[in-house]
């Protein structure tokens, strides 16, 4: 039975019916009958009234003379009138004459019946037939509208107060769930009061202002709605030291700001009344008693940012350093690494010098071998992903039978440098993210000296749920220390990154949620594929499209279905917030913090699954901006690896030995390939053309069939992984493009040079990709920049 | 039920998932396959196709040989047969008995069994189907046969029906692994005969037109042809290459000594290729052939499958995928058509024997044909009735040679006199390989080898030209590195210009007409009286070199010669060495020379005892060995001399030559550009060192 009708002495007869007063008599008895069908068959499930009190009711309802006698005493239960239905427009409800405890079955059957009805509309009418059997029969987009519904109505109607009691059983449950039970009871002073008293007045006809969690989301988005007058940001005097002994996690989850204490009264603001009891608990734990205020959510964060500002600005910085010292690229080479590498060098001269040829043959065949190897693990990757991939299925029902109230907070974290011009095109593609605005914690991580974007963000019409974040200038100034305060002011329970330029798929949210709930405990992230919106704009593109099809399609999906660690993609990775703040968040120092972070995962023994969802980014169309892009990840992967080969027995024990030689082959190998090329290529070039003999000499037989195999078998198999790729993005144009792949590798060595020579010059130095450049990207610099 | 029905309804079952019936059909397949082996070993008649023979020697080459690599694959046939053989021949019984290669052909027979049952089974959407054309493929005794001999055919029929397999789920399904897996099997037929060669157009076709057809999407159609092409057509391009790169012609393969067309060009001197340009006969020498082979019984079978394919129409894709599997027969035919193989079937004229193993290429595609009636029906009664069709057609196959013999082809004679089997009753690929064993000359070379064995007691090389031969190097049973034929390098050519510089013994064909030592250099070797005829027969004859050689002919390449050297003359060099040796060069030639090369070798009588390099100055290749010392004595003019003083340190193998070894210096231009421009050679004496 429905919670609503509860505590009625007598059952209202509409009620049992879930009919509206209103209901014509034709609606009543159909109803009636499908209800008496469905009670004889026993099928009802606890929905419906017995049998005998549907009877009841259809004596009284069905016959006119006993309904009108019925209806007037309904409207005075003891002389008292019943208060006028809440001004809510659209009333679906009302417009089928039916009860907000109908069920679909009951819709259909309402729907043609009013259907039917030839007379005119009724003023309560408003809302078209067809709106309200499509809005209701649906269950997701009728969870949606009863929420609004609900705070739409809560005020005008005391019946409908019944629907914010679930609401707080709903809270108390989830304060359970961490271990905050409060109690139910309102404590003395009240803070429904304060609420009420506290909150701004809501804008003139805008039912969203009610409650921002309870807005629907299509009323968030951008597009759809008059812009939100920006409150009022009031400076708060908080207790300006973070040694207050509340837990910072639950203060951030929760939007809870400490103001101030006095005399055994800690003075709390939230955002949320529903996170009074939150606050009533942390207080208790510090042996105080709360003082609730609710303040503007912008204003608790920005109080939140002011507070822990000294410590944030070391965290982020030094933090993941000073506590993992042994994984923080902040040193390049450890001494033990350079012993190691000048014996090497060393042993490498004297065999020069002793003895040439035997080296270079040495030489020449180590490296072939590498190569093959290398080149035959990518093949059973691919083969994997072809066979058994790492992907989470999803399909469309999972994602349509998702119960939008219980979805998680997420958070997105948005690291912005120099990005002004694409700033639109950003809250474009979140504004089109299917995920209820009041469960979204947007954080736009910005930068002290980039004025520019700083003021484009200011001038920007930001909905409530987006949260500006102005990273500490200490340390490195890079992606992953924006990403680390972002983390560290995360609310979601979920959080994943894009880049400025990212336009992510509309479900890509929830298939993540579903895709944690789906899979084993140990999945600690969920990558979703890349690939480009750009990608015909020239040729550049076209290939650049192949290599991330094949990388995020094929190679990616086989390293997850084989089970070994993945260097995770720059953006559109979703994590736990939780576990990535235990993981430690990323390295400031790493350049390719995302593969790190992969491997970091793996280390600890999280695995990492993949979802068939894709983030749209801009390829890089211009060849200089192509190569510093490339030459800055090629450079992350070389830090990357030599970070976690300081101790490779211990990477072995941490990774078993599969994953050990994954890393191997996926990190070292693709390096190495990029400096391999040009090498061998040349040498069967000269070979060729000129038969040098010494080229002959390099390759006694053995070696010449090894290499002969990784000519032809391997580099053709790597052309053909990216023609896969390409199918497998449906991009069917790039196919005859990915064929001229090895032009494309040519490019990748010479970022491969210029990554070298900044590893050993300025390893931490963080290129800057320009972006906007594609002509199908809004807010582009200029004009003439698409070219 | 309508076959169409049943297709489209059943299509969708997961029905690629190994279950019980697979495992059962590859059990029964390999005892088949087992039992058939058995047989003919016991029977001796596993080696009575020359091409088995020189099958095995190739890839017994690869390790076996004056000059042991890949390269001795060759490239008149594709190498997959013989790489397969690679991981067996090596050991001598099972290179002698044939094994090595048959243990390929047998796993490629159980596994064609099984892909032609998936086939089968998917298509009429019925395991009967599946059934019926396993059975009509495990019973045909030219296919037992064929699956038990070291040949290419088993492994021909395993590429192009699994091919087929995967093309027929791809375009169920469209997964890209199915799309991947056919290509590697095209793949896989293109290295392994070059009717496979077809299969690359003939799927890109399906897979084109299927896409075109359905998605009407030719940026998606180009995609997924060229998907498909990539793999499947890289073998072939490979090979091109590969043969531009050895031979220095990429159609080597279709017109070089010992290929199918150049033979054929023989037949047709001898107007014995009658089917070129003559469809009619082309038709008629192939349909006997497969009527021979596959049995009149199971190719009306045959016939009533494709009335049903038509009746019920049967959709294009799956129709697609069984042309598909016509395509090599229907490249057979255009060969014969074009004359570049021939064909002989005792049924069509001339009635003969030849090459009638063709005709099992046909064998999938009528297998699949004949099962399509069992969309129609699924009951028992059908496999009843295909086992009965199946064994008359077995005891037909095992009865035809009698009636090849009442049409004057004599298939048991020979049979008769050296095996006790029932003559009579083989199909008609063991006819045929009695018939040409008997006709051809087994005993002169069992004759000539067994005189060899008895004379070559100190085995020393022999000249031979394998291409001719490859049956008297299979019997003799000598290691094949003792042997010295085409393309081995430099023994061949220097071979080819002054016989017996390697070479002790001359095995030769004198009529032979693809006997390159009969056609290069029996002439120098008749008129030589270094060389003595030392046995004789009908086919044979087996010359020895009695006395060393003489002044080594005039460079083969004269007409190119940039210049022409002469040495000083002889010296003696006494003791033990180091020894300084002036040479002086003249150039007796029109042009100035540039940079010279010099070797140095020990020669005792006509051998070469070691190669010695100088061991000072740049390391030179001679002829791709390390062997020679490049030395710069700057132009030198027409008429013009250039001298060079030598220090020659004796190495452990000239002392050991001991006296009477002379030291011969070889000097030849730097420029590279006629490799034939070889000097004439300086001796100098070796005396025992003294006391």
């Amino acid at each position: 039975m429905d919670a609503r009708e509860e505590g009625l002495d007598t059952p209202d007869l509409y009620r049992l019916l879930h009919l509206h007063p209103d209901a014509p008599r034709e609606l009543v008895t159909e109803v009636y009958l499908h209800l008496r069908a469905r009670a004889a068959r026993h099928d009802a499930a606890g929905r419906d009234a017995p049998l005998r009190e549907l009877d009841a009711a259809y004596h009284v309802l069905a016959d006119p003379q006993r309904r009108l006698a019925y209806d007037a005493t309904r409207a005075a239960p003891g002389g008292q009138p019943v208060p006028p239905p809440p001004a809510v427009r659209p009333d679906y409800y009302a417009a089928l004459r039916i009860a907000p405890s109908a069920d679909a079955d009951i819709v259909e059957i309402a729907y043609t019946i009013r259907s039917r009805d030839r007379r005119p509309r009724a003023p309560q009418d408003g809302a078209s037939l067809a709106d309200a059997r499509r809005v209701l029969a649906n269950r997701h987009r009728r969870a949606a509208y009863d929420a609004w519904f609900a705070a739409a109505s809560l005020d005008g109607h005391p019946e409908l107060a019944a629907a914010r009691a679930d609401d707080e059983r709903i809270v108390h449950a989830f304060l359970s769930d961490f271990g905050l039970a409060a109690p139910m009871d309102p404590p003395a002073d009240g803070w429904i009061d304060g609420v009420v008293r506290d909150r701004p007045e809501p804008p003139a006809g805008d039912g969203a202002g009610l409650a921002d969690g309870a807005a629907p989301r299509r009323a968030a988005r951008g597009r759809t709605r008059p812009a939100a007058a920006p409150a009022p940001v009031r400076p708060v005097e908080s207790v300006g030291r973070p040694d207050h002994g509340l837990a910072r996690d639950v203060l951030v989850t929760h939007s809870i700001l400490p103001l101030r204490r006095e005399n055994g009264t800690l003075e709390l603001a939230i955002t949320r009344p529903e996170d009074a009891a939150v606050a009533h608990a942390l207080a208790r734990d510090v042996g105080a008693r709360a003082r609730i205020s609710v303040e503007d959510r912008r204003v608790v964060q920005e109080g939140l940012a002011r507070l822990y500002h000294a410590e944030d600005q070391r965290e982020v910085a030094w933090g993941h350093a000073e506590r993992s010292p042994a994984l923080s690229a902040r040193r390049v080479l450890t001494p033990g690494q350079m012993i190691a590498a000048a014996l090497l060098l060393a042993a490498l001269g004297a065999g020069l010098v002793l003895a040439l040829v035997p080296t270079l043959i040495t030489l020449v065949a180590l490296c072939t071998a590498f190569y093959l190897v290398s080149s035959a693990y990518k093949m059973f990757v691919v083969l994997t992903s072809l066979t058994r991939p790492g992907e989470v299925p999803i399909d469309q029902s999972e994602i349509d039978a998702l119960d939008e109230r219980a979805l998680p907070t997420y958070t997105l974290l948005l690291p912005l440098y120099r990005e002004a011009n694409v700033l639109q095109s950003l809250l474009t593609g979140i504004a089109a993210l299917d995920y209820p605005a009041d469960k979204l914690d947007v954080k736009l991580l910005l930068e002290p000296d980039d004025a520019e974007t700083l003021a484009a963000v200011n001038e920007a019409d930001l909905p409530s749920f987006y949260h500006k974040l102005i990273v500490p200038r200490d340390g490195p100034k890079a992606k992953p220390k924006a990403l680390n305060y972002g983390l560290l002011h995360a609310r979601g329970e979920y959080c994943t990154i894009y880049d400025a330029e990212d336009r992510p798929e509309p479900d890509q949210l929830k298939k993540a949620v579903i895709a944690f709930r789906k899979s084993s405990d140990r999945v600690g992230c969920i990558q979703a594929k890349l690939n480009f919106y750009n990608r015909d704009q020239n040729m550049l593109t076209r290939w650049f499209t192949a290599d991330y099809s094949q990388w995020f399609d094929l190679y990616l999906p086989g390293l997850t279905g084989a089970g070994a660690p993945i260097p995770l993609g720059g953006t559109s990775n979703h994590f736990p917030t939780a576990l990535l703040r235990e993981i430690g968040g990323w390295d400031p120092y790493n350049v390719t913090e995302d593969a790190d972070l992969g491997i970091r995962l793996a280390r600890s023994g999280w695995k990492t699954a993949m979802i068939d969802s894709v983030t749209y980014e801009e390829a890089n169309s211009r060849l200089g901006n192509w190569l510093r892009q490339r030459s800055h990840w090629i450079k992350g992967y070389m830090l990357t690896w030599l970070v976690h080969m300081r101790n490779p027995l211990r990477l072995w024990r941490d990774l078993g030995t599969h994953g050990f030689l994954s890393v191997q082959l996926t990190v070292a190998g693709s390096v190495f390939g990029y400096f391999a090329n040009p090498v061998f290529w040349a040498l069967i070039a000269v070979w060729y053309t000129v038969h040098w003999s010494v080229v002959q000499t390099l390759y006694p037989t053995p070696v010449l069939y090894l290499a002969t195999l990784a000519l032809f078998v391997g580099n053709c198999t790597f052309v053909y992984v990216a023609m896969a790729g390409c199918v497998k993005r449906e991009f069917y144009g790039g196919v005859k493009y990915a064929l001229l792949i090895p032009l494309y590798w040519s490019l990748m060595t010479v970022s491969a040079f210029h990554a070298l020579y900044q590893l050993v010059r300025k390893p931490h130095y963080w290129e800057k990709t320009v972006h906007g450049l594609a002509p199908e990207a809004p807010g582009r610099l200029s004009p003439e920049a698409a070219g | 039920m309508s076959a169409v029905g049943n297709i489209a309804r059943r299509s969708t079952e997961p029905l690629h998932r190994t279950g019980w019936d697979f495992i059962a059909v590859a059990l029964a397949t390999a005892v088949a396959s087992g039992l058939s082996f058995a047989y003919y070993r016991s029977a001796g008649l596993l080696l009575l196709h020359g091409d088995a023979l020189s099958r095995l020697n190739i890839a017994r080459r690869v390790f076996d040989s004056l000059d042991p690599g890949l390269v001795q694959l060759g490239v008149i046939w594709p190498p997959a047969p013989q790489v397969l053989m690679l991981p067996l021949i090596w050991v001598d019984p099972l290179w002698h008995s044939g094994i090595a290669g048959s243990i390929p052909s047998m796993a490629a027979f159980v596994g064609t069994a099984v892909y032609l049952y998936a086939l089968g089974r998917r298509l009429t959407a019925n395991k009967l189907g599946g059934a019926v054309a396993w059975l009509v493929f495990v019973t045909n005794p030219n296919m037992l046969y064929l699956q038990a001999v070291p040949l290419s055919e088993s492994l021909m029929l395993l590429t192009m029906v699994a091919a087929a397999y995967h093309l027929a789920v791809w375009l169920q399904a469209e997964k890209s692994f199915h799309l991947i897996a056919a290509a590697l099997w095209v793949l896989s037929g293109t290295m392994t005969r070059y009717e496979g060669w077809a299969l690359v157009p003939g799927a890109a076709l399906i897979v084109t037109g299927f896409t075109l057809a359905r998605y009407r999407d030719r940026r998606r159609a180009e995609a997924l042809a060229l998907m498909f092409l990539v793999p499947a057509a890289f073998g072939a391009l490979l090979w091109l290459l590969y043969s531009t790169i050895i031979l220095g012609d990429p159609l080597y393969f279709a017109h070089g000594l010992g290929a199918s067309p150049a033979q054929a060009k023989d037949f047709a001197k001898n107007g014995a290729l009658l089917t070129k340009g003559s469809l009619t006969r082309t038709t008629l020498t192939y349909g006997w052939t497969v009527v021979d082979i596959v049995g009149l019984p199971v190719l009306c079978m045959a016939a009533l499958g494709i009335v049903t394919m038509m009746a019920r129409r049967v959709p294009l894709r799956q129709g697609a995928v069984v042309v598909m599997l016509f395509v090599p027969a229907l490249v057979t035919i255009a060969s014969l058509y074009f004359g570049a193989i021939f064909l002989l079937d005792p049924h069509s004229k001339p009635a003969a024997f030849l090459s009638t193993r063709y005709g099992i290429l046909a064998l999938p595609a009528i297998a699949i044909v004949a099962a399509l009636p069992a969309a129609l029906h699924r009951h028992a009664a059908v496999v009843l009735l295909v086992a009965g069709v199946s064994f008359v057609a077995f005891s037909y196959q095992l009865g035809a040679p009698l009636s090849f013999h009442s049409r004057g082809v004599d298939a048991t004679s020979w049979l008769a006199v050296n095996y006790p089997v029932p003559a009579g009753l083989q199909p008609l690929v063991v006819a045929e390989g009695l018939h040409n064993y008997n006709a051809s000359n087994v005993a002169s070379a069992l004759e000539a080898t067994a005189w060899f064995r008895r004379n070559n007691d100190r085995r020393r090389r022999i000249l031979i030209s394998a291409l001719a031969n490859d049956d008297f190097m299979f019997y003799a049973g000598l290691p094949l590195r003792d042997y010295v034929f085409e393309g081995q390098q430099p023994y061949w050519d220097d071979e080819m210009r002054a016989p017996g510089t390697w070479a002790k013994w001359v095995v030769v064909q004198p009529n032979g007409a693809r006997d390159q030592v009969a056609l290069k250099a029996l002439p120098l070797i008749k008129d030589s009286p270094r060389f003595r005829l030392a046995f004789e027969n009908d086919q044979y004859q087996i010359y020895e070199l009695v006395r060393p050689p003489l002044a080594p002919p005039a460079p083969a390449c004269a007409d190119r010669q940039l210049a022409a050297l002469q040495f000083a003359g002889d010296q003696a060099l006494h003791g033990a060495g180091p020894f300084d040796v002036a040479v002086a060069f003249k150039n007796s030639g029109a042009q100035t020379a540039h940079d010279i090369v010099l070797g140095l070798a020990v020669t005792r009588g006509s051998q070469y005892v070691s190669r010695i390099d100088f061991g000072n100055g740049q390391p030179w290749l001679v002829d791709g060995q390390p062997g020679g010392t490049l030395y710069r004595v700057g132009d030198v003019g027409p008429g013009g001399t250039a001298r060079i003083t030598l220090r020659v340190a004796p190495a452990a193998a000239w002392s050991a030559a001991g006296a009477g070894a002379r030291v011969a210096i070889e000097a030849r231009f730097a420029d590279l550009s006629c490799l034939d421009d070889r000097a004439t050679a300086t001796t100098v004496t070796l005396a025992p060192a003294s006391p």
